[in-house]
């Protein structure tokens, strides 16, 4: 099976919608509700290790820095990119300071959705 | 001009006979009056030349120089002109001499041998005559200085008035301090201000009575303390931030000068003060209101940041479902009804219509705080124009406009795509907006070296000169006839890009003919310090906020 896309959005409706569109395109994408979920789906014994996150900025339990910052200290899942994900008018400091590979702004085209993650897919 | 020392009365006797000259002293020598001896008519004019006397008794008969020939020269000279002669002549020749000596101007005759009285009685009634006049002189002279004196008393009088007057008007406090620290002058403000009588303040020693205690609460017992300096006439000093104690224990801010007064006088120093509570109390209102409006701004943008980013959350399941639908729509697989295929075309528009509208919110709150932070990239700007273009194309073919794009070679620069992107937006769509009947619209690229230029003409109402003026501001829009909806922020914010680029945008329009907008950039952004370049800063994709079609 291809490496997958992790989805880590709180919004249920923003999550259906984006793993169907990605699902249109061929990607599998697991989508969960916070950055601890996250981090659990990201370390689960025999999970397929995704080739991009695409994180929502503000999340319940652990939001993007607080998760930026675990995975940036776990060494086996550190290096793989992040996509910030917001309508947050200061994505761009925000994705700056948390050292993500890209940004996309909400709301988004879905070709931007599609060629952005596409960016990240293995080949 | 003045007489004989101590009114001493000199008397001028002139003879060449030395036991003449004895004789007649004899006879005139009296308390008061001083013999002065002449041997010849010479000598007698030498003493004339120094000092004045009473009377001159002048022998006629003498050698050289006679009687006559002396008196003579006598009246010829100014100060001793009107001095009484009185000739000393022998008795045989008297007929002839008296004559002669009238024409000269004697006013006496005494003939030798003469007789002791009448000598003495005549030569008393000239220096009788003499004290007198002296006396009349001098009482006019000690009248003239007595007037003298009163005028100048007067005239002293009315400046002391006059400066009280001005002391008593003036608003700021004054104390002079004697050499002691005490105060010897109080004007009636310095009274108002401190509380205190004028007679409570006189003579008492300022300092311990008006500045004990520092602003801060602790005893002052004058080591560093400018107002000790001024009241004990050490040294001048400016008086900022002080306190000054008050009869009733109150204390007020004041600020002032402390001069020192080196002219001799009982005055050894001055304090000129003001009371400045109510200037520091309207500083400090000010400075609440100014904080106040700050955190106002602060809780709006807060707030237009947070509605924006709610506004913006849901707007993205429906634009991806509302794409996605189309997407599909349009495959051979599942063909769908044109009137649907319209209706998800007119809801993805007005999805972009929404996500416009919040920008230009967030807009507000960060071109007013003065920070529009440019994201600079390398690109072509021609590219950017098709793009646009390209993304309004459905739009201008619906409402019949004919688009002509003047595109040369690319034109590379370094500008926040972004940003270049909503400003080409906002005129192409007033382009839209108020091209009128005749709906043809030219968009072109000028490329003049160190800047790039887009316009873009329509050929509608045009803009009256005055309405030019003013559709630059914010909110500002067009008559009300043309009421097509927005913030009325398009322009400004064009404006706004534009020079935060460094560049600028104009217009030329005229009623009937159509407006041709025009902004004008550097070919490299000069943004300012604070604003951020790419190039700098860590790998930030950047993603085009509509697809390329």
């Amino acid at each position: 099976m291809s490496a997958p896309i992790l989805l880590i959005e709180d919004d249920r409706d923003i999550c259906e919608i984006v793993v169907e569109v990605l699902a249109d395109e061929g990607f599998e994408t697991i989508a969960v509700s916070n950055g601890a979920e996250g981090l659990k789906q990201l370390r689960a014994e025999g999970a397929a290790r995704p080739f991009v996150i695409v994180l929502d900025l503000m999340l319940p339990v652990m939001d993007a820095w607080q998760f930026r910052s675990v995975q940036a200290g776990d060494a086996a899942i550190a290096d793989i990119p992040v996509v910030i994900f917001s309508a947050n008018p200061k994505i761009a400091q925000h994705a700056d300071a948390l050292g993500a590979a890209a940004l996309l702004r909400k709301p988004p085209n879905l070709d931007e959705l599609i060629e952005i993650v596409g960016r990240f897919k293995p080949i | 001009m003045s007489a004989t020392p101590n009114d001493e009365v000199a008397i001028l006797v002139v003879d060449d006979e030395p036991k003449n000259l004895l004789a007649v002293e004899a006879v005139l020598d009296a308390p008061g009056c001083e013999i002065v001896a002449a041997r010849s008519g010479r000598e007698a004019l030498r003493h004339l030349l120094n000092r004045d006397f009473a009377v001159i008794v002048l022998d006629v008969q003498m050698p050289d120089l006679d009687g006559f020939q002396t008196a003579a020269m006598v009246r010829e000279r100014d100060r001793s002109r009107h001095v009484p002669i009185i000739f000393l002549t022998a008795i045989s020749k008297a007929a002839e001499h008296v004559r002669q000596g009238y024409s000269l101007g004697a006013v006496d005759y005494v003939f030798k041998p003469f007789d002791a009285e009448i000598l003495r009685s005549k030569v008393n009634v000239f220096v009788e005559l003499y004290r007198n006049r002296e006396h009349v002189r001098r009482q006019a002279e000690q009248l003239r200085i007595l007037e003298e004196r009163r005028r100048s008393a007067d005239l002293l009088d009315s400046v002391r008035r006059q400066n009280e007057l001005i002391l008593n008007a003036v608003g700021e406090g004054i104390f002079g301090f004697d050499a002691d620290g005490r105060v010897a002058f109080v004007n009636p403000a310095a009274c108002r201000l401190s509380g205190f009588r004028r007679e409570e303040l006189l003579g008492q020693p300022g300092h311990a009575l008006l500045h004990h205690t520092r602003a801060d609460g602790g005893h002052c017992g004058g080591a560093d303390c400018d107002l000790y300096d001024v009241m004990r006439g050490r040294a001048a000093r400016p008086i900022e931030r002080e306190v000054l104690w008050r009869r009733d224990g109150s204390s007020i801010p004041i600020e002032g000068l402390g001069t020192l007064i080196s002219d001799g006088s009982d005055i050894a120093s001055v304090l000129v003060f003001r009371d400045v509570a109510e200037r520091l109390q309207i500083e400090r209102e000010r400075g609440r209101l100014v904080r106040e409006l700050e955190e106002a701004i602060v809780a709006r943008d807060d707030f237009l940041s947070i509605a924006s980013h709610e506004l913006r959350t849901p707007l993205t399941p429906i634009r991806l479902t509302v794409q996605r639908l189309r997407r599909k729509g349009v495959g051979p697989a599942a063909p769908m009804p044109k009137a649907l295929a319209t209706q998800l075309e007119t809801m993805e528009r007005q999805v972009g219509r929404l996500d416009t509208l919040i920008n230009e919110l967030l807009d507000v709150s960060r071109i007013t705080v003065g920070r529009m932070d440019l994201e600079v990239s390398e690109f072509d700007l021609c590219a950017l124009v098709r793009e646009v273009v390209a993304r309004f194309q459905q739009e201008l073919d619906w409402g019949g406009h004919d688009v002509t794009v003047d595109l040369g070679a690319p034109t590379m620069g370094a500008w926040d795509r972004l940003r270049l992107d909503q400003v080409v937006s906002n005129l192409l769509s007033n382009a839209m907006k108020y091209g009128g009947e005749r709906k043809k619209i030219e968009i072109a690229v000028a490329d003049t070296g160190p800047t790039v230029s887009v316009s873009i003409r329509d050929h509608g109402l045009g803009i009256s000169p005055e309405d030019q003026e003013r559709i630059f501001d914010r909110f500002e829009r067009l008559i009300s006839v043309r009421h097509f909806g927005g913030f009325g922020l398009g322009l400004w914010i064009v404006r706004q890009i534009a020079e935060a680029h460094g560049g600028r945008v104009r217009v030329d329009s005229a009623p009937g003919v159509g407006s041709t907008f025009t902004v004008e950039i550097p070919r490299a952004a000069q943004v300012g310090a604070d604003a951020k370049r790419d190039s700098a800063a860590p790998r930030v994709a950047r993603a085009p906020t509509q697809p390329q079609r």
